[in-house]
């Protein structure tokens, strides 16, 4: 069991400690709380994705990492589509196809998992997933292999930018035949942008005399751009031959060994890091709002002093703000949302109609005929950076709201992360619980930047098909929808059939259709992308509302409970003012006892 | 030499006497001299292609340097000269000669203490056959991620204001990448010749690395090349697609008698042993086990030879195929594919050497006659352009290139077969194979004469493809013409 492993199943047990408390305490809402930090702790899913130039090994890798035939490695043939590759027992495939007959629709269906492979190098497929018994791929892991960038013909590099704007990691391939080149750096630093679980694989290290000048030439590069990742060398070809031969020696000094230990030690293990920083904090969280009222009735019980009326008085004056403001964090979600919306939606707008002018111009300019084989290709990866842009967009902005959101609601007794209350710390690196004591973890001392997407994150939980760890949620709705759209192109091309069958028309009227092609397409790829904007603003909002109105439900049960309290202390007799007093100690010490030993009653 | 070369000149020589002293002169009499030196053929390709070991290899001595890692900073000029000689060539154009030394047969240049990048390029003149009949210009990759090395060749090939330096290029690929096609595409961008394959040929390099150094690596290399051969966006910017494996080529070209013992005696070694070490290039350059060589010979075949070309050697030698140095010198040089890229280049280019250079000739006159605003000079240009056959055949192929000939496939491939595009052997010309006896070759192409009579004189036809048929019909004439009286 690694050490994850353990703080998992303690948390798990936590989790269920607190669940159970909570009903008893008469709080059902922190008892569905702690239900969804276990749900989210449980079903969490991790995509890495192998990324690269084409021909440098990609597919290779993926079925040297699963001793698989999962996709198909050839001299020619290159990966068409993304295809990805999870866990399933027995082995199943499914492929996501774009409708040849040009009408731009794509369907889906079940095949047998032989087939998967020869489905991921036909040129009309969009998607394929691949289930496998592995062990590997058993704590979550998806493997995404993708199409190489920079072969000729650009839907690749959409659909691989679409691949990386939901990977949680990233392996970068190359080969040692060759130095990184001035367009793989500029594809690291993006992929180094986007997410920091990144690692570079050199792979043929078995046929280049000169891979470790290579890898140390690539070291450097890297470090002058300022991405510090690591680099692994391996070999395909020495890998399946050590996997057919049983051999270990030859499994050594194919490298696999080192980069499955990375891939489960820095990628799955980081991202476990922080979803068990998430079950942690929701734990201290539930903990803390059992805990206040208790404390607020001992204050206001006040041992040996008789009762203090002060903290009555607080306690009325707390829960009359509390409804003052209640709302108000509603109230910034909506109209955050109106306004984000509506800038990305503009945003959206204003670029696609920069590129529909920009390629009547270039129309304009030239023949039509001549420069339709470079312009297609062109106003796809136009229109893939755009949508790729205002998934960003979209992406800071919600941040950002997320952050306004949990200013309005911020109430320092609860909030773990403001480092008051009684907390527990997790040890990232030991992962062991600790007793309770201010929090000193690295999540407390993370920027409130990485707070604000934990808890931006924290409102997807439960609520989407797919948790994700360190990147965000929206990249499940993300490209791999708006991506869909592009399957318009096939009317683009239908269009430009029909303006080269009619050579002996004038240059003006190929001119007119040209342009009417490209506008056809541009208006197909916006209504589509509008339609999932709409749709991907809702499902942000909605995780949202579900994320912050849980929270202030939590907030306003607990000062209610606080007033009741109160006021039965205010009530109270001597003798009875002494047995509370004894009860909540003895409660007081059961709720810490969670925390301290959370496998407490020995299961 | 061709009545559009004669022409040529003349007009040449006509434009020197009449350009004076205007800015342009130098320029007009750097074209007339070009006009009498070999065809320039520049080799080019994304860094790391492979394009010196592929130089080394077509001059059969390791003259240019090469390194596992980016290499070749510096433009390198490589001529036929008497005597050996190494130049440097600066910014301003002042040239100073450089001290060069040969260390293992290999061409070491002391730049004494220059920067690459302050100069602009390096002249090595070698007494070499091949180099006789081209210059070659060796040029730093594009994409390479200094980004100073990439600009390097693309200055050196962008044709803004001059005319560019080389008639021809040999462009390699590894695999078909975007950049090379916006390289090529680039190539091509002038205003005589728009997208023209003319002076264009396609390598696809480093070929025994694509099929990963498997014996039949150089099989599947071909069909990739035959692949890319019939794909219209490449055979729009290159003529042919060929694969080569340079270090093979270049090992076998220059291979010595103690390589042969060293392989030799590989082969003579326990086979199950050899075989283990040569699954990876680590094993090969490491293992202690007995197989006849130590580990630092074999790790220098490994520098000269690469995996794909011990294991190919160890093949040949254990099948006895090669009983002393040259005979596995000459099996390595067949199966590296370099023969196939010679004949090429003999075929498309050195043959075609007059009309390539004349066409960059006249590129130059046409921009100083407009520079000069001499309308008798732009005149002549405008003549020599519209009379010579040549021209016109290269105006029809790159009609065919655009799409811009409505005919049907067949008409539309025989056209371009007849053109020269597989080369300019009339038999091959005529659709069939290279040799074929004669009287069958006239036979054909008297088909094609009538066939491209037809169309020229059909009622329906568009002008552009009565035009161009009228072209066809002239070809089909000058080469029968040729076959009758040798």
């Amino acid at each position: 069991m690694t050490e994850h492993e353990r703080a998992t199943a303690e948390l798990l047990s936590v989790l269920d400690d607190l669940g159970r408390l909570a009903q008893v305490h008469d709080r059902p809402e922190l008892a569905e709380s702690a239900a969804a930090a276990r749900r989210r702790l449980t079903s969490a899913v991790f995509r890495v994705a192998l990324v690269g130039e084409f021909k440098k090994g990609k597919t290779s890798l993926v079925n040297g990492l699963l001793n698989a035939h999962a996709g198909v490695v050839d001299d020619d043939l290159a990966t068409a589509a993304p295809m990805e590759i999870c866990f399933a027992d027995p082995p199943r495939a499914h492929v996501w196809q774009v409708d040849p007959g040009g009408t731009g629709t794509t369907t889906d269906a079940e095949i047998p998992p032989g087939e998967a492979a020869a489905a991921s190098v036909e040129g009309t497929t969009v998607r394929v997933r691949l289930g496998l018994p592995r062990p590997l791929l058993e704590t979550g892991l998806v493997l995404v292999d993708t199409p190489g960038v920079g072969g000729i013909g650009s839907a690749a590099a959409v659909a691989t930018a679409s691949t990386l704007s939901d990977a949680h990691a990233v392996i970068f391939v190359t080969d040692t035949s060759q130095e990184l080149t001035a367009a793989e750096l500029d594809a690291l630093a993006d992929a180094a942008r986007r997410t920091t679980r990144l690692v570079v694989v050199e792979t043929k290290i078995d046929l280049h005399p000169h891979w470790r000048t290579i890898v140390d030439a690539d070291a450097e590069h890297l470090a002058s751009r300022g991405i510090d990742v690591p680099i692994l060398a391996v070999s395909n070809h020495l890998r399946h031959l050590a996997l057919a031969r049983g051999d270990h020696d030859l499994n050594r000094e194919s490298g696999f060994p080192d980069l499955v230990k990375s891939i489960r030690a820095s990628m799955i293990a980081s991202a476990r890091s922080i979803m068990i920083d998430d079950a942690a904090a929701a734990a201290r969280r539930i903990h803390a709002h059992l805990r206040h009222p208790l404390g607020r009735e001992l204050e206001a019980l006040s041992e040996g002093a008789g009762p203090d009326p002060q903290v009555l008085a607080t306690a009325r004056r707390e829960v009359a703000e509390l409804r003052e403001r209640a709302g108000s964090w509603a109230q910034i979600l909506s109209d955050g949302m109106v306004d984000l919306t509506g800038q990305v939606d503009l945003h959206l707008r204003d670029g696609f109609r920069t590129l529909v002018a920009e390629a009547e111009a270039t129309i304009d300019d030239a023949d039509p005929d001549q420069i339709w084989d470079e312009l297609e290709p062109a106003l796809h990866r136009r229109v893939a950076e755009l949508l790729d842009q205002n998934l960003m967009d979209l992406r800071t902005g919600a941040t950002d709201l997320a952050a306004r959101l949990a200013e309005a609601i911020h109430d320092r007794d609860f909030d773990p992360a403001a480092g008051a209350g009684v907390l527990v710390s997790i040890d990232e690196s030991s992962g062991a619980v600790a007793s309770p004591a201010l929090d000193r973890s690295p999540a407390a001392e993370r920027s409130a930047g990485a707070r604000v997407q934990q808890a931006f994150r924290a409102g997807y939980g439960g609520a989407m098909p797919i948790m994700v760890v360190g990147g965000m949620a929206l990249g499940v709705v993300g490209m791999g929808t708006l991506v869909m759209p592009l399957a318009g192109v096939a009317g683009a091309t239908a269009g430009r059939r029909a303006f080269r069958d009619e050579r002996e028309r004038s240059l003006r009227q190929r001119r007119h259709q040209a342009k009417v092609a490209v506008k056809q397409y541009v208006d197909d790829v916006a209504f589509r992308a509008g339609n999932e904007h709409k749709a991907a603003g809702r499902r942000v909002q909605r995780g949202l509302r579900d994320h912050f109105g849980a929270r202030a439900k939590e907030i306003a049960r607990t000062h209610q409970q606080v007033l009741q309290r109160a006021e039965a202390a205010a009530d109270a007799g001597e003798q009875e003012r002494r047995r509370r007093i004894a009860a909540l100690h003895q409660e007081i010490a059961r709720l810490d006892a969670v925390l301290v030993s959370p496998t407490g009653d020995d299961r | 030499m061709t009545d559009l070369f004669a022409g040529c000149t003349r007009l040449l020589d006509e434009a020197v006497e009449r350009v004076g002293t205007h800015p342009v002169a130098d320029e007009v009499r750097e074209a007339r001299t070009r006009l009498a030196e070999p065809l320039r053929v520049a080799v080019a390709g994304r860094v790391k292609a492979g394009k010196s070991t592929l130089v080394n290899a077509m001059v059969g001595e390791l003259v240019a340097p090469t390194d596992a890692r980016e290499c070749t900073k510096v433009v390198t000029w490589y001529r036929d000269g008497v005597t050996y000689r190494v130049e440097g060539v600066e910014g301003g154009g002042s040239r100073v000669p450089l001290r060069f030394d040969r260390r293992d047969g290999a061409l070491e240049v002391d730049l004494n203490g220059r920067s690459a990048a302050s100069l602009q390029c390096i002249e090595v003149t070698w007494p070499s056959a091949l180099l006789r009949k081209m210059v070659l210009v060796d040029t730093p990759g594009i994409g390479s991620s200094n980004e100073d090395v990439s600009a390097r060749t693309e200055r050196f090939l962008e044709r803004d204001h001059q005319a560019a330096p080389a008639d021809a290029v040999v462009y390699l690929l590894r695999h078909v990448h975007q950049a090379d096609v916006g390289f090529l595409e680039a190539f091509h961008d002038d205003a005589l010749a728009s997208a023209n394959p003319l002076n264009a040929l396609g390598v696809l390099s480093r070929a025994d690395e694509i099929g990963v150094a498997r014996p039949d690596a150089m099989a599947s290399a071909q069909r990739i090349a035959a692949r890319w051969r019939s794909d219209r966006r490449l055979s729009a910017l290159v003529q042919n697609v060929v694969p080569v494996a340079g270090l093979l080529a270049e090992g076998a070209r220059t291979l010595r008698q103690d390589e042969y013992d060293d392989m030799a005696a590989l082969a003579r070694a326990d086979e199950a042993l050899v075989d283990e070490i040569l699954i990876s290039v680590d094993r090969f350059a490491g293992s202690s086990a007995p197989v006849g060589t130590e580990p630092e010979l074999r790790r220098r075949l490994l520098e000269r030879y690469g995996l794909f070309g011990c294991r190919q050697s160890v093949e040949i030698l254990r099948r006895g195929l090669a009983p002393n140095a040259q005979a596995l010198a000459d099996e390595l040089l067949v199966r590296s594919g370099l023969p196939a890229l010679r004949r090429d280049l003999d075929d498309r280019f050195s043959r075609r050497a007059g009309l390539l250079k004349a066409r960059q000739a006249l590129f130059v006159v046409h921009r100083a006659a407009a520079a000069l605003g001499d309308a008798e000079l732009a005149g002549s240009v405008e003549r020599l352009l519209s009379q010579a056959h040549e021209l016109s055949e290269i105006r029809v192929l790159n009609l065919i290139h655009q799409g811009a000939l409505p005919l049907a496939d067949g008409d539309l491939d025989s056209a371009r077969v007849l053109l020269g595009e597989r080369g300019l052997d009339p038999a091959v010309r005529a659709g069939l194979a290279g040799g074929t006896d004669l009287v069958e070759v006239r036979a054909a192409l008297g088909e094609e004469h009538a066939r491209w009579q037809a169309r020229a004189g059909h009622p329906l036809a568009s002008p552009e493809v009565a035009s161009a048929a009228t072209v066809l019909v002239r070809t089909c004439e000058g080469l029968i013409a040729a076959l009758t009286s040798p």
